[in-house]
């Protein structure tokens, strides 16, 4: 039975534990967990594969995989941390077949600029955004974690299957990268 | 203590706020499309089934290959295109129960084999006869494909179902004792990697030498598969039918269902049903033309959200009798041209003849055609504040048929809605909404009912609103006589059933169109058919819709875009054809499925019927 359903009003996830009795089946625990979570799943997925298609593409590959390994999950908290990593994964997985296809493509024209170009904050938020994607993967996937998604040390640390120190240097070193871009450029 | 706090000491505090807020709008900025759910059901689906397989065909591929090595010999089933598979009875001729696959990969049941002519055969063989009539020519090499099962498939799906995208053959499997088969096919997809899916399993049985599809499944796994609940295969089918299935899975789906013939590629009628986010049935009224053979099939298809071709199709065996579909459209309507009655063609729109003179002091207005369809009645404007409702023949003549007055209002008031019933022998019924002219007139209005034995009733309408818009319907019961309206009260309207002996209030409590919600538009005009059933034309402020009322919520029956304003709907006796007509005078036929047709009078027509 679903006690709550988690997402806050943006979209992102919450603390709140929402359970699934064990004896539900995976049909139902798809459909709760779909609702409460695909949309800021999706657009995690974004943030790291700047693709809405692909983002897709990867949280319900993520989806199909969660309900073929229910029987050992049975848990929408457990469920949510597998499918956290399990989009993680696939976005790198999906961005390294990218970049060799890239290789062998003509480089894309930069990014027109958008009809707000011109206001400060937005070419602050510009500025960070493109930053962020020039950051090692493992940097730029923590700091999505942790500053999109609002997760805890720990709860990046089990999404990206490494430890917590290693969380805090992947963040510490991504947020200094994107400190020493952006004072390069005022 | 916040993630922020424990990882990095409070510093760059303005760079990650930054930071959150461009990552937010960024992310917040992406819509994911509506049919995740609904894919990855289907995925899971197809998982399902696969595995459903993967289970004995992992378990036969052992006893085949002992049975490969000497023990006996096994059968391949041989396709064309296809991926076979290895089917247990030709493995060897005793198959212990566990040996024994699940029947099919959507769960449905393998045709039983018979030495009778399939009573559900749809194609590419309605008869025994016709199969021993091809076996003749089938010796001389004629047609050989009719003999394979795969064959078969494809040609029925891309030629008489019309469905070329679906050119892959997934599977085919054969039952037991060879006398059934089942071929899955399926397409490439323009989208998601360009990948293969499957679509539908055929159903078949051998007759002779001969294959004759008997159904077709979608090739999804339960529960996010479309079945067809109603009608039940082999059903003797008529107009309008009711087609219906289970629901309960994916999100925003929609189902075309098409009334085929299955001995040409013919279509006679369609209907869409739309289910999903939890409505637990979908159920769609298909009207159907009269069709031409007594077998036919009844297709239910989805599209994919993905890329649009097919993603499922289900097809079940149908028969049709007499007098199953719908009768054509009338070939004639009435309207208003020039201030006379006039008759045009349905077909385009094209004024033919005019049924009344010019008349001194206004023209006729709101043409009504009798149940009959010997009268029209129409008002008659006689000048300033006057009118009254007259008749006229709509037999041919070379010259304008004579009028008939028929009622006039009470002194001071002016009818501006309207209806006559003569379902009953010998007796006819009129109800009237009379405005008054003085606008310090009390009451400010009345609806009169009359009935020739001689009854009169008013309810009267004290100040507007409420008031009653367009015309009146009386239904069509035999006893107590009941009168729909659109009642508009203030700012919005409901459908209001006014009883013509007992009702007082101009407001009653009885709502003629259960369910029909102020937010699924303003209701400007309906009416009734024969059988009793209502049609509202409303305008939602992107369409025009007409709806169908029944015992639930109302059902669009078809909608026009535009944020035009319906003036008039006039539905034929039996309900297969509406005409829907606009303030401005645009008009649009719609022939019992699809699309409406715009039609092209010469002039403007706001009211029609007929």
């Amino acid at each position: 039975m679903i006690e709550s359903v988690v997402g806050d009003r943006r979209g992102r996830f919450l603390d709140a534990p929402t359970r699934v009795d064990s004896g539900r089946d995976a049909d139902e625990a798809l459909v709760a967990i779909y609702t409460a979570q695909y949309r800021s799943l999706v657009r995690m997925a974004v943030l790291l594969l700047r693709d809405t298609a692909a983002a897709e593409d990867v949280v319900q590959d993520a989806f199909v995989a969660m309900h073929g390994s229910w029987r050992r999950i049975r848990d929408t908290d457990k469920a949510l941390a597998y499918l956290r990593q399990a989009v993680v994964n696939r976005a790198r997985s999906r961005l390294r077949h990218l970049k060799v296809v890239e290789r062998k493509a003509p480089a894309p024209m930069p990014d027109a600029a958008s009809a707000e170009y011109g206001a400060m904050q937005a070419v602050e938020r510009t500025a960070v955004m493109t930053a962020l994607r020039e950051l090692p993967n493992r940097q730029r996937e923590v700091l999505v974690l942790r500053y999109y998604s609002d997760l805890s040390e720990a709860q990046i640390a089990d999404a990206l299957g490494i430890s917590p120190g290693a969380v805090k240097s992947h963040a510490s070193r991504g947020i200094a990268a994107l400190r020493d871009t952006l004072e390069s450029l005022s | 203590m916040s993630p922020r706090r424990d990882m990095n000491d409070g510093r760059d505090d303005r760079l990650e706020a930054l930071l959150r807020n461009a990552l937010h709008e960024e992310a917040d900025a992406v819509a994911p499309a509506g049919d995740g759910l609904s894919r990855i059901q289907r995925r899971v689906g197809a998982d399902r089934a696969r595995q459903r397989w993967l289970r004995p065909a992992l378990g036969l591929g052992s006893v085949a290959l002992l049975a490969a090595l000497g023990v006996g010999v096994y059968a391949v089933t041989n396709g064309t295109t296809g991926k076979d598979t290895i089917v247990p009875g030709d493995v060897t001729q005793t198959p212990t129960s566990s040996e024994t696959p699940e029947p099919t990969p959507s769960e449905t049941t393998v045709p039983v084999a018979t030495d009778k002519f399939p009573r559900l055969a749809i194609f590419p063989f309605t008869s025994a006869e016709d199969e021993k009539t091809w076996e003749q020519a089938y010796a001389d090499g004629h047609e050989p494909w009719k003999a394979d099962p795969t064959a078969v498939s494809q040609f029925w799906v891309n030629n008489y179902l019309q469905q070329p995208a679906i050119d892959k053959v997934i599977s085919k499997t054969l039952a037991a004792d060879g006398k059934s088969a089942e071929v899955t096919l399926g397409r490439t997809m323009t989208a998601e990697q360009k990948k293969t899916v499957p679509v539908t399993v055929v159903q078949l049985v051998q007759y002779g030498k001969g294959w004759v599809v008997v159904g077709a499944a979608d090739a999804a796994a339960p529960p996010y598969q479309v079945t067809v609940a109603t009608p039940t295969p082999g059903t003797t089918v008529r107009a309008p039918l009711t087609v219906s299935g289970p629901g309960g899975f994916g999100v925003e789906e929609s189902v075309q269902v098409d009334v085929r013939d299955a001995a040409s590629a013919t279509s006679y009628g369609t209907g869409v049903a739309s289910f999903g986010n939890g409505v637990p049935t979908w159920s769609v009224d298909v009207s159907f033309r009269q069709p031409t053979g007594p077998n036919g099939v009844l297709v239910a298809t989805e599209d994919s959200a993905a890329d649009g071709g097919p993603q499922r199709l289900v097809a079940v065996p149908v028969q049709f009798g007499e007098g199953s579909g719908t009768a054509a459209p009338p070939q004639f309507f009435y309207a208003i041209k020039n201030g006379r009655v006039t008759k045009f063609a349905s077909r385009n729109g094209a004024a033919i003849d005019y049924l009344t003179d010019p008349q001194p002091g206004g023209g006729a207005e709101d043409p009504q055609l009798s149940r009959d369809g010997k009268l029209v009645y129409f008002l008659q404007n006689g000048g300033t504040c006057v009118n009254g409702l007259m008749s006229v023949s709509t037999a041919t003549s070379d010259n304008t048929p004579p009028t008939t007055s028929v009622a006039s209002p009470d002194a001071g008031y002016v009818i501006t809605g309207y209806s006559v019933d003569s379902q009953l022998p010998g007796e006819t019924r009129y109800a009237f909404f009379e405005q008054a002219c003085d606008s310090s007139a009390d009451p400010q209005a009345k609806l009169v009912m009359l009935e020739t034995s001689g009854s009169r009733h008013v309810i009267k309408y004290h100040g507007l609103p409420p008031t009653i818009v367009g015309d009146p319907s009386y239904e069509p019961t035999a006893q107590v006589q009941l009168i729909d309206a659109i009642v508009r009260t203030g700012t919005s309207g409901y459908i209001a059933r006014y009883d013509d002996v007992n009702d007082n209030t101009p407001t009653p409590q009885r709502h003629a169109c259960p369910g029909l919600d102020p937010n699924d538009g303003q209701p400007e005009a309906l009416e009734m058919d024969a059988s009793g059933v209502l049609y509202v034309a409303l305008q939602t402020g992107s369409s025009m819709d007409v709806v169908r009322c029944g015992v639930n919520k109302p059902r669009v029956v078809f909608s026009v875009a535009g944020n035009d304003q319906p003036a008039d709907v006039d539905v034929a006796n039996d309900g297969s054809s509406i005409l829907l007509t606009d303030d401005s005078g645009k008009v649009w036929r719609w022939d019992g499925s699809g699309n409406a047709v715009e039609l092209s009078p010469s002039v403007p027509l706001t009211h029609v019927t007929w």
